[in-house]
């Protein structure tokens, strides 16, 4: 069945949504920012994808990775974030030169308090992290009634204290039809009641169709405006 | 060596091995195909019945099935287009369908058996519609519940279709904003809208003229999806799609995206990079035969063109209306796009 939808506001780069009370600012360069704690939120950057690639004799433009980062940058700067969570996937693969890349972005923004919650592709040594100044965690990160972690199926139960989940790993994709057997797909972030499934950051990323039920939400990204989406 | 073990691939679809509960292989058969199977469903492969229990590592495992009836598997490659002068024999085939059986009789001649088994689906086609002769080319615009329809049934072949349908839905876009999406067949194509096609008797020489037509085709090219589709077979010769060496069980880790996801990166940070402009290349060579089009042009703009406003489908159209590879073609603004399907869901 095609899954029907409305737009319920007109598109925007920014768009304030509200969990449990607490304000957030969706992005349609695919972050999320909780405002309170000035918190920047993330899923999948897959740093180090295009070397890993590039490695293997498979010659991707390096010049994806770097808009990643560029576009990382931007967003931290936007709206002077303080912390940066990562739910899951930093990096792509086994340590490439790529990632020295990211080091060096990394020491640029030494304030920033770097968390990341472990993905299946974050398998570097504990080491690498630890002199990345990023802290991992490998059981889910619980910030108030929050808690962030990578793949939503991995937790049947709400992590004890939280409310609310953030989680990645889907690369979600939501797909709208009209007339005349017209469909397009957008990477969407997607609300339900009980937790949300950020958009993967990376632009090399593929993506996963998903299906809304009655009562989520999904903010699909256009190019560059966000879109609420209401299923009808 | 990766690379080398690609030269001189013959990209075939992607396809699944099939194997018996108990192990033993049987064959190989398309992925589309067996992905849409459900479990206990039966299908012939390698002269035996067999029933589809599930996916496992890239394999379909089956057991054996007493069923008498089964699907027979369809391959892509069954889809071979007509060549030029197939295209021909055909539209010549239609006119001496004019002649009634009487007359074949009297002068002689055998009465050709397909004609007279198709005889009934012609009659539906004259009374709902036209049958066209040699000399005439036959346009349908039809509306349904999924929008407006417009047919046209040139003969020439899946290939040549492809073309002039996105060089016809190109210059059908430059009058007004619009969207299609088209579908073709050996016989003819749709293009497939959300809104009226403007397409009637004052501009229908114009849009099938020859002029101009190297131009709309590399423009035509541009907005579509065939260099896309094209793109898929040199990734996977050029190695940029790496299927595991021979033998080898699983795919390499971590090193897999498909051709789409490549291709989007490609055209959106080196849009200049030599597999790319290998995909344009080939459809400019391969696909848009600009003598062929533009003999068949000619032979549109010498010949009547016969426009028709059906109730409902023709058996000419159904089979292409069915298909279900699409493509796209739009002049309006994406956001636009988005706009109007919210409001079409409105009103439903």
């Amino acid at each position: 069945m095609a899954l029907a939808f409305y737009i319920c506001r007109p598109m925007t780069q920014l768009l304030s949504h509200i969990i449990n009370e607490e304000h957030f600012i969706l992005s349609a360069e695919r972050t999320l920012f909780w405002e309170d704690k000035r918190t920047l939120i993330v899923a999948d950057l897959h740093a180090g994808k295009t070397g890993h690639f590039r490695r293997s004799g498979i010659n991707i433009p390096q010049s994806v990775y770097k808009d990643d980062l560029h576009r990382l940058l931007a967003q931290v700067l936007f709206f002077k974030a303080e912390k940066l969570v990562i739910v899951g996937d930093l990096t792509h693969s086994i340590v490439n030169r790529e990632l020295d890349l990211f080091r060096k972005w990394r020491k640029d923004f030494s304030a920033l308090d770097v968390h990341l919650a472990r993905g299946n592709h974050d398998i570097l040594d504990n080491a690498w992290y630890k002199e990345a100044d990023i802290t991992v965690h490998n059981d889910p990160l619980v910030i108030e009634k929050f808690a962030f972690i990578h793949d939503i199926t991995d937790s049947e139960v709400m992590p004890e204290g939280s409310q609310f989940i953030f989680s990645g790993h889907v690369h979600p994709v939501i797909c709208i039809r009209g007339k005349g057997r017209q469909s397009l797909a957008f990477p969407c972030f997607y609300f339900n009641n009980e937790y949300c499934i950020l958009p993967a950051f990376s632009r090399f990323t593929g993506g996963y169709k998903i299906d809304a039920e009655k009562g989520d939400k999904v903010f699909a990204i256009a190019e560059r405006e966000i879109i609420p989406l209401h299923k009808t | 060596m990766r690379h080398r073990l690609h030269i001189g691939t013959i990209v075939s679809e992607s396809m699944m091995k099939v194997k018996f509960m108990s192990g033993g292989y049987i064959g190989v058969i398309e992925e589309w195909f067996i992905s849409r199977r459900e479990p206990g469903d039966v299908f012939t492969l390698a002269g035996r019945n067999l029933e589809f229990v599930m996916i496992k590592d890239m394999t379909a495992y089956v057991r054996k099935s007493n069923k008498k009836k089964s699907i027979v598997p369809s391959w892509q490659g069954g889809r071979m287009p007509l060549s030029a002068n197939l295209g021909r024999k055909l539209r010549e085939t239609f006119d001496r369908k004019s002649f009634s059986r009487q007359q074949l009789i009297h002068s002689g001649a055998a009465p050709e058996i397909e004609l007279e088994v198709l005889e009934p689906l012609f009659a539906l086609q004259e009374k709902l519609s036209v049958v066209p002769k040699q000399n005439e080319l036959l346009i349908e615009q039809i509306e349904t519940k999924d929008g407006f329809h417009l047919f046209v049934y040139p003969f020439e072949g899946r290939l040549v279709h492809e073309a002039m349908a996105a060089i016809l839905a190109y210059r059908i876009s430059r009058i007004r904003p619009i969207t299609f999406s088209f579908a073709m067949n050996d016989y003819g194509f749709e293009l497939l809208s959300d809104q009226p096609v403007p397409l009637d008797d004052t501009n229908v020489y114009e849009l099938f003229t020859a002029d101009n037509l190297l131009l709309d085709i590399q423009r035509s090219v541009n907005s579509t999806e065939m260099a896309r589709r094209k793109f898929r077979d040199i990734a996977v010769i050029g190695g940029l799609v790496f299927q595991g060496f021979p033998g080898e069980k699983k795919k390499a880790r971590h090193l897999q995206a498909s051709a789409s996801l490549l291709f989007n990166v490609f055209s959106e940070y080196e849009p200049g990079h030599v597999l790319m402009r290998q995909a344009y290349q080939e459809v400019l060579d391969q696909q848009m035969e600009e003598v062929r089009l533009r003999d068949m042009l000619h032979r549109i703009q010498q010949s009547k063109i016969i426009l028709t406003f059906p109730e409902r489908l023709t058996p000419f159209c159904f089979p292409i209306k069915v298909d279900s590879l699409r493509e796209d073609l739009s002049s309006e603004k994406l956001e636009d796009r988005v706009r109007k399907m919210q409001l079409q869901l409105e009103n439903e």
